[in-house]
């Protein structure tokens, strides 16, 4: 290729910057995201595309829903979502994001990996990741997702409700001592649990329980028929409504019978948007667990 | 013959020693004397009366299972490699080569990924539909390898490398194109292989077909 007459830089000069001035209100702007990342955006943010489901939540919360123009095929709440244009995100469709035309394209760190989206970034489509370790990061997640939208007021009051919701749930479940192992499984077979850094065993805590699982060092680690049969859960949580029953678990594992949870009928199956999602929504998972926890409480936990 | 003697004993003695280990060592630790007394109630048939009843379901019903399942299909490997061994007259042949193995992934990860019907039960169609992309496999090698009425060992092996990748594209694509993103995982993990769903129950159907197999070949 012939390297481009000197003549015509002018022309592309004048290109960029009749482009700038097209946008009157537009500013420029260096934010750091949740990763660490320099991300430029220019404001105000118009168009924006999640790429995983608990960040749809958190924009929604954070009153910034009328924005998002487009959500991945596993959205299904709120409600709205569902009348977007959908794409898929494993693998991510570059071509329909860009279709889109987003301002700006937020992901959650639990779920994109930051090398899918650097196509984006060549693109010239700003990417910023959200990231929630942390039951307690939640609130100032919405924070944090309402100030780079400009709807820091209404973020702030779901964030406070959040917190107090937390704060009465926690009141609630911490009147008594007693507080039984529950067992969280994410698969039954091969039986898939939450690892120490999971934010599942926070839930559990706000619940009223103490999670069997969070010692346990690896991520997604595999447990054995031994370390449940030792373990003692008084319950089993599961996200599988046909196997997370006592008959379902003993059907798979036999030598359950003598697990509390199993052999006292205490064996639940969870909406699983409701705990595999980091968002607003771990408050609403936290009540149903704590109704799970502690059957005769439920009618005060789950108000 | 008295090296054949030999090395047999060693090898049983190995096995044996192997199965003790598999007994006495697992995820969670089992104090050595509460694995010794359960063995001994089991098999004395005493009542089970002073045992921890989690101790026992660890070790008689958990581990003991599992450690003649793997004996089993150790043994049942065995057999098959020496069958297809003979079968090509090439001591490098082995189910992987023939494409039997990668068929039977294949045919699993159809029926498991709900391609393929139940027809017996989920386990029993399970095997089934492995057995079956398995025979597929090796029918279609061996057509493709027969001139005449001679079979070409060299065209053998290369129709089982092929027929073994295009089984394995088969298998990778049923997987990705799953619906449910809650079964890769499991696929994966059946098809890596495990034996963590051993009981007593379990062990019939495995080692009829291996003694049924075993007879055979020395019948042949």
């Amino acid at each position: 290729m012939r390297p481009l007459p000197l003549f015509l830089l002018p022309l592309l000069v004048a290109c960029v910057s009749c482009g700038d001035a097209g946008r009157a209100q537009g500013e420029r702007v260096q934010v750091v995201d949740d990763l660490g990342r320099d991300v430029q955006i220019e404001t105000p943010i118009r168009r924006v595309v999640t790429l995983a489901p608990s960040v749809t939540e958190v924009v929604f919360a954070a009153g910034a829903g009328d924005r998002v123009v487009g959500v991945s095929t596993a959205d299904n709440f709120p409600p709205e979502v569902r009348s977007l244009p959908q794409f898929s995100t494993y693998p991510v469709d570059f071509e329909a994001i860009v279709g889109l035309g987003p301002d700006l394209v937020l992901a959650s760190d639990q779920v994109n990996h930051p090398q899918q989206i650097t196509a984006l970034e060549r693109l010239g489509i700003p990417s910023y990741f959200l990231s929630a370790r942390e039951l307690d990061d939640v609130p100032d997640l919405v924070r944090r997702v309402g100030h780079l939208l400009g709807t820091d007021d209404v973020a702030e009051r779901a964030a406070d409700s959040l917190e107090q919701g937390m704060e009465q749930l926690a009141a609630v479940t911490s009147a008594t001592d007693e507080r039984p192992v529950v067992l969280v499984l994410a698969g039954s077979d091969p039986l898939y649990a939450f690892g120490s850094e999971s934010y599942v065993h926070d839930l559990v805590e706000l619940a009223g329980g103490v999670s069997a699982t969070g010692d346990v060092g690896t991520s997604t680690p595999v447990l054995s028929d031994e370390f449940v049969l030792r373990a003692k859960p008084d319950v089993i949580v599961g996200t599988d409504s046909i196997t997370f029953t006592p008959d379902g678990l003993l059907e798979l594992h036999p030598t359950w019978d003598v697990v509390p949870a199993v052999a006292n009928g205490r064996v639940y199956a969870i909406d699983p948007d409701l705990i595999y999602r980091p968002g607003p929504r771990l408050l609403d998972g936290a009540r149903v667990l704590a109704g799970m926890i502690r059957p005769s409480e439920s009618t005060a936990a789950s108000r | 013959m008295r090296r054949h003697l030999l090395t047999a004993t060693v090898l049983v003695a190995a096995l044996v020693v192997s199965f003790l280990c598999a007994v006495a060592f697992g995820a969670e630790r089992v104090a050595m004397v509460d694995v010794v007394a359960v063995l001994r109630n089991a098999i004395t048939g005493a009542a089970p009366a002073n045992l921890d009843a989690v101790d026992y379901r660890i070790v008689w019903l958990l581990r003991v299972p599992r450690a003649i399942l793997a004996i089993l299909i150790g043994g049942g490997l065995a057999l098959i490699g020496v069958a297809m061994q003979t079968l090509v007259r090439n001591p490098l042949a082995e189910p992987y080569i023939l494409g039997i193995s990668s068929g039977a992934s294949a045919g699993l990860s159809l029926f498991f990924l709900g391609v393929l019907p139940p027809v017996l039960g989920a386990s029993l169609t399970g095997s089934l539909a492995g057995f079956a992309g398995g025979m597929v496999a090796i029918s279609i090698v061996y057509l493709v390898a027969r001139t005449g009425r001679t079979v070409s060992v060299s065209r053998l092996l290369l129709a089982g490398i092929a027929m073994s990748s295009l089984m394995g594209a088969i298998s990778s694509f049923v997987t990705f194109a799953s619906p449910d993103p809650g079964k890769l995982r499991a696929v994966l993990f059946l098809l890596l292989g495990s034996l963590h769903g051993a009981s007593w129950g379990s062990l019939a159907a495995p080692a009829l077909a291996a003694l049924v197999a075993l007879l055979t070949l020395i019948a042949l």
